[in-house]
């Protein structure tokens, strides 16, 4: 190969190497412009944080009772939400993490007692027939007993 | 006091994976890995081991901390003991230690990597704030199971399994939730810290192995390049934090392929291969995408010593393989029920195979995805592309021949997953795909650094010694990095604020608190409607002198609006339909949060007709301070 040429493919790969960089500089940057900083004033934005601050009391509240390791879950939301909705879904997985090790079944059969969370949060939680309010933990968040 | 205590957990679980590197890495050898690339590997072995410690342990006691970490106190004395005899008799003389000289280039290289790093851990911090308790997987799977080890003592794995959890999949593998369930038992409860350091640590090894595989292997020039292209990929940087299991089986999968890669044909590579095998199972360890991982890792490497007729070749593989297989088989064995797409009716299924729209669904998703699951904003593939040399390609070594097998038979397994899904094929490539190709990136940037032209590798600058010049440009990229994203994150206003003004004495900021729809923009207009009164917090970083602020304010119907700051009327008048500004007297304030409330006596006034309209009553733009 002569000089000349062994300098042209020096250069090429200088280039694209130097190209290279730079996308990299624009792609370093993108998740700075994407995503801003979290106000320090503000709670935590996320669904898993809310649901932790939403259900403190009830996770309080079951280990004051001492109530057994598999509990009922149920949600009240607006006519027409079904048990399988995105965010009932969501609710559902988050209310677990925040309560666990206590496991929360949806099947309501077998189980004497039962939390239910109002969805979305914000809404009063009415009681279902058939059960008694044990207690009201705030933001329509109630921990039921099935009435004998 | 908990930051401290999770990092001294990462402290003693690093110093014994180090140690067992160390331990196993051929002595003839030691001088030619840098330590680097042993602490990088001893990160994540570290964490492998003292996670089947702890979660051993959790089902023998209720308090699993003590005899876990005394376990981990002997393991570490023992190694270290055992190191220092093996390095004493069989270490060779000094003289024959052959260090890597520092060049001009490693310096440079250094500097660049350094300035990309502060970009991305401002942009890693910032994913954390805004999910300090991670992302779905996170708080549905891993940190979940990671509770129940904490919370449940030894019933975990009962209560795990209880048939109405089976959506958390409690037959995920346990180094997460056992390495997070282990720091919260040193720390003495749950912080958020732990997840999050486990993840950091795990994403740091990741970006150190490539980098410094590479730069072993080719050079500081290419292992910059490829750290560099990892640091520039968002997904990568956002996701570091979001406590997924990708990143840290993308850590394994990388860790085994530059331990092969490391040993290459030399006579001497039994140990390294077992180090390998060891990184596989970690892999098997971490995700179930993990088991396939092995096998296919084994394939390659049993085939390999079959063709050569070099047995010995893949006996170190298969020691260090099956060893770290133990707790793996013992938890899929032991106590998880069956894994729901490879149980149950998977014989049904496999009728699935021969159904052609399938393939083509799998293809059109990994067409979309292979270009955008890095979340780039330029996708470098090309300018990666370029730097290729087809004579490396024609000529790669064996080892490297391995990793593209290895790749290879990784994406026919996902797509042999994804053939027989028992689910929905379309929403489960569209929940996955991209997180499946994450965890692939590091070991195919390690792959590219392989492959690029010797051109990049040895050029001479790479091989002077390092001059002030050199020094001095390193230490700017850096430093000028820092101040360039220190001055840019200054004038970000954070999310949820309504408006940030910066006096002489103090930054005043303005936070919707009660009574607020959520904040407008078009372009650089900003402004709040309230629904009625509203409330706006103002926090102070220290305490100011009066000052006064205009504001400009509108509403659908003329108004009468009263504005009082703490409790104490500053302003009362008129507001129209066009927008008027008002000019706001703020007396002294002590640092700390201030209630500024806008009263309007009557309701909000409704948008419009359709069922989701709001009511509005009053709208404010973001201040601006009165000179006067």
């Amino acid at each position: 190969m002569t000089n000349r040429s062994t300098l042209w493919l020096k250069a090429a790969y200088g280039f694209a190497a130097a190209v290279l960089l730079g996308i990299a500089a624009v792609n370093l940057a993108a998740p700075l412009w994407r995503q801003p900083p979290v106000s320090s004033y503000l709670p935590a934005p996320d669904a898993a944080s809310a649901t932790e601050r939403r259900l403190a009391d009830l996770h309080a509240e079951l280990d004051r009772r001492s109530l057994p390791g598999t509990i009922g879950y149920k949600t009240d939301g607006p006519a027409g939400m079904a048990p399988d909705a995105p965010e009932a879904v969501q609710a559902y997985f988050l209310a677990q993490y925040a309560l666990a090790p206590r496991v929360l079944d949806r099947d309501l059969a077998a189980q004497r007692y039962c939390v239910q969370l109002a969805l979305p949060a914000g809404r009063p939680s009415a009681i279902p027939a058939g059960w008694r309010l044990l207690a009201q933990c705030g933001d329509g968040v109630l921990l039921l007993e099935r009435q004998p | 006091m908990s930051l401290f205590l999770g990092f001294g957990g990462i402290l003693v679980s690093t110093v014994l994976g180090t140690l067992i590197v160390a331990a196993i890495w051929p002595v003839q050898n030691a001088a030619r890995s840098p330590w680097v690339l042993r602490v990088a590997l001893g990160l994540g072995l570290g964490l492998f081991v003292t996670s089947v410690l702890f979660v051993g342990w959790s089902r023998v006691t209720p308090r699993p901390g003590w005899p876990t970490f005394l376990n981990e106190l002997t393991l570490v004395a023992g190694g270290a003991f055992a190191l220092a005899r093996r390095y004493r008799q069989r270490s060779a003389p000094a003289a024959s230690i052959v260090r890597a000289p520092w060049s001009h280039g490693a310096v440079l290289a250094l500097g660049a990597i350094a300035a990309a790093a502060i970009p991305a851990l401002l942009a890693t911090g910032r994913a954390l704030q805004a999910e300090p308790l991670g992302g779905w997987d996170a708080w549905a799977i891993w940190n979940l199971h990671a509770r129940f080890l904490f919370r449940a003592g030894q019933a975990w794995p009962e209560l795990l399994n209880a048939p109405a959890m089976a959506w958390t999949h409690a037959d995920y593998p346990l180094l997460l939730p056992g390495s997070i369930a282990r720091l919260w038992t040193y720390t003495g409860g749950e912080t958020v810290n732990a997840p999050a350091i486990v993840a950091a640590v795990l994403a740091l090894g990741t970006l150190l192995i490539v980098a410094t595989t590479l730069w072993r292997q080719r050079g500081p020039l290419v292992a910059a390049l490829a750290a560099l292209t990892l640091l520039a990929t968002p997904f990568f940087v956002t996701f570091a934090l979001n406590q997924h299991a990708d990143i840290p089986l993308g850590y394994f999968f990388a860790s085994t392929l530059a331990l092969l890669i490391l040993a290459g044909d030399r006579a001497d590579a039994a140990r390294c291969r077992c180090l390998a095998g060891l990184m596989a199972a970690g892999a098997a360890w971490t995700k179930n995408e993990g088991l396939l991982f092995a096998a296919a890792t084994a394939l390659v490497v049993l085939a390999d010593a079959t063709i050569r007729r070099t047995p010995r070749a893949a006996l170190g593989f298969l020691v260090g393989l099956l060893g770290g297989f133990v707790p793996v088989l013992a938890f899929k064995f032991g106590q998880t029920p069956g894994n729901d797409i490879v149980s149950g009716e998977l014989v049904h299924r496999l009728s699935q195979l021969l159904e052609p729209e399938r393939y083509r669904v799998i293809a059109a998703a990994a067409w979309r995805d292979f270009g955008r699951f890095g979340e780039w904003h330029i996708v470098p593939f090309a300018a990666l592309a370029i730097l290729l040399s087809p004579a490396r390609i024609r000529t790669a070594a064996r080892a490297v021949r391995y990793l593209v097998v290895i790749l290879g038979l990784m994406l026919a397994g996902y797509a042999a997953i994804y053939l027989l899904t028992p689910w929905n094929l379309q929403e489960h490539l569209d929940s996955s795909l991209v997180r499946l190709l994450l965890q692939l990136w590091p070991a195919t940037l390690l792959l590219w650094g392989l492959l690029v032209s010797d051109r990049l590798a040895s050029p001479a600058w790479q091989a002077q010694a390092p001059t002030r010049v050199s020094l001095a440009v390193a230490l700017a990229l850096a430093v000028g990095s820092a101040l360039t994203v220190w001055s840019y994150a200054r004038t970000q206003l954070p999310l949820g604020e309504f408006a940030a003004v910066r006096t002489a004495g103090a930054t005043y900021h303005f936070v919707p608190k009660e009574g607020w729809h959520s904040i407008e923009q078009a372009g650089q207009e900003r402004w709040v409607w309230s629904r009625q009164s509203a409330t706006l917090v103002v926090d102070l970083d220290s305490a100011v002198q009066p000052r006064a602020f205009t504001f400009r304010l509108r509403s659908l119907e003329a108004r009468n609006v009263t504005v009082r700051l703490d409790g104490r009327e500053i302003w009362r008048g008129d507001v129209g339909t066009a927008w008027t500004p008002v000019t706001l007297p703020f007396p002294a304030l002590s640092s700390g949060p201030h209630d500024l409330t806008f009263e309007l006596p009557q309701s909000g006034v409704r948008e419009g007709t359709s069922p989701g309209a709001r009511v509005l009553g009053l709208a404010i733009t973001p201040p601006r301070q009165v000179h006067r």
